[in-house]
């Protein structure tokens, strides 16, 4: 467990905040304007103390550091940006040589890691571009070029892609989703969007007015969400049930929505369910989704027949690990 | 003489004008009771009116040049006077340097003189560049004043020569001198930030 980041602030933006990020995860932190985003990756990033509590990476205290410490710290942290943060000053190049730079590295070193980075991003032809010329996809890539430049265990991104369109926004995750398996780089993310979080991220945590309300893996809390906030960011990214299901349901029956993680969606639980206890079962709305790879699909059916029959099939779905949620 | 003051002033004026720039509010290296007492300095020297400077620095001219008249006496004056012009006009061109691309530049772990350095100085050089060029034409200006002074220059020439004796032709003469001096002062200013900005694809067609 190489990177530990236990989190805790007091005062308006965060409230005892703490979570775990371990090495190799994409974490997602998730919320509305205003929840503490900012205030959260700005702790992380060494900008802002936090007014109690600690930040571990790697077991070591990053606000117990000495300055020299500190610098080192920082150069072993990535970071990407809203709106990219180039200097308008420097090249492609340039910008990408600006970490090794500051950390004294010889001008042949700085040459080679350079031209393995615009490599990495695949920017090979725009290293004498200034940012000023480049589209917003590229100027991230160079913002990621940049922040790898030191070799960091961790990168974090501040809301990397909401200034990016949906298109650029994709090839910007990949890339990401690349990088993290390739260079086994932990990642720790902020963002608003929920649809990032579900292309990227294993692990994520929702907050609230300074508060985490819900943490966990992706798959476990987007087939399962807890709290009224995470339901609400899930209703823009997956589907919005349309009302008329709620009309076409029978009096008598139990609404259901069940969801079938990875495997299962292949095995014929309901026609077992009907088979064995005489239900009927009404499908009136469908989808699936690809979470982190994983196929994830959804059904939402209307159960009729007799009670005992009903309470039997929903204690045979929890027995198949069917997800199921009563409407 | 002009240039003169103007490469002294700036060696005072450019650091002072960095260090009001980071000891401002929420900068890298806050600082508000620096930041006040340099702020008022400053706003002091620029309220003096140069006649009274050039009269007032009398004393502090002879100690370092040895005598307050001509030439090379009248670069004190003149050089105090553009300090503080200086140092505003570099505080008002780095504090143009977004806060989000100096926090980057602290994320990656830069020292505060890697910082002033490589992103405050280097980001904002075409609007120092229009600082330098405001400072030499407001010196040429100037400087026409430290001619009533006994300095040399267009200042002496238009004022004792020209002035002084009536003589309208000398004066119109000197007059059309330095508005070329300054105009063509104001185009190289221009057209060296123009380059610039060129350079790093920030004219817009």
């Amino acid at each position: 467990m190489k990177n530990l980041t236990k989190k805790y602030r007091s005062v308006d933006a965060l409230t005892d905040v703490s979570f775990t990020v371990e090495k190799g995860d994409i974490f997602g932190i998730i919320g509305a304007s205003g929840a503490g985003k900012s205030t959260l990756i700005r702790c992380l990033a060494t900008l802002d103390k936090p007014t109690s509590g600690h930040i571990l990476l790697g077991g070591a205290d990053i606000f117990s550091m000495t300055k020299c410490d500190l610098r080192t710290c920082r150069q072993n942290i990535g970071m990407i940006f809203q709106h990219f943060n180039l200097l308008s000053s420097r090249t492609v190049w340039q910008n990408i040589a600006y970490p090794l730079e500051i950390c004294g590295f010889s001008k042949d070193a700085i040459n080679t890691r350079v031209e393995e980075l615009l490599d990495l991003v695949d920017l090979k032809a725009k290293g004498d571009v200034y940012p000023a010329c480049l589209s917003g996809g590229q100027k991230q890539r160079v913002g990621i070029a940049r922040a790898l430049a030191a070799h960091p265990e961790v990168l974090l991104c501040d809301e990397a892609t909401s200034a990016l369109d949906p298109k650029t926004t994709r090839d910007i995750l990949a890339l990401l989703q690349r990088l993290n398996k390739e260079l086994d780089l932990t990642i720790v993310l902020i963002t608003h969007e929920m649809d990032v979080v579900k292309e990227l991220c294993n692990k994520m945590a929702v907050l609230s007015k300074g508060k985490i309300v819900e943490s966990g893996s992706v798959i476990d809390i987007f087939r399962d969400p807890k709290h009224p906030i995470t339901k609400e960011f899930l209703k823009h990214t997956t589907h919005e049930l349309p009302t008329e299901i709620f009309k076409k349901a029978s009096p008598a029956g139990i609404l259901l929505r069940l969801s079938f993680k990875g495997n299962e969606a292949k095995e014929p639980v309901i026609s077992q369910m009907i088979k064995r206890f005489g239900v009927d079962v009404n499908i009136l709305y469908g989808w699936s989704e690809l979470l982190q790879g994983i196929l994830v699909g959804n059904l939402v059916v209307d159960i009729t027949g007799p009670d005992a029959m009903k309470q039997a099939s929903l204690a045979y779905l929890s027995e198949n690990q069917v997800h199921a949620e009563v409407l | 003489m002009v240039v003169a003051s103007c490469f002294f002033a700036t060696l005072i004026g450019l650091p002072l004008g960095v260090l009001l720039t980071i000891t401002s509010k929420g900068h890298i290296k806050e600082n508000s009771p620096l930041y006040r007492l340099l702020d008022a300095t400053v706003n002091i020297g620029r309220s003096f009116p140069f006649a009274i400077l050039i009269v007032a620095l009398i004393p502090f001219t002879r100690y370092i040049v040895g005598t307050s008249l001509g030439t090379t006496a009248a670069i004190v004056p003149l050089t105090i006077a553009a300090i503080p012009y200086i140092a505003r006009l570099v505080e008002t061109a780095l504090r143009e340097t977004s806060r989000e691309i100096i926090e980057a530049a602290r994320v990656m772990g830069s020292t505060t003189w890697q910082i002033i350095t490589k992103v405050l100085l280097v980001e904002q050089v075409p609007a120092l560049i229009q600082g330098l060029t405001l400072t030499l034409i407001n010196l040429i200006g100037y400087s026409a004043m430290a001619g009533m002074v006994g300095a040399g220059g267009l200042g002496k020439v238009a004022i004792q020569y020209g002035y002084m004796r009536f003589d309208l032709f000398i004066m119109t003469t000197t007059v059309i001198i330095i508005i070329l001096l300054v105009q063509l002062t104001q185009w190289a200013g221009n057209a060296a930030t123009t380059h610039i900005y060129k350079k790093r694809g920030l004219l817009s067609r």
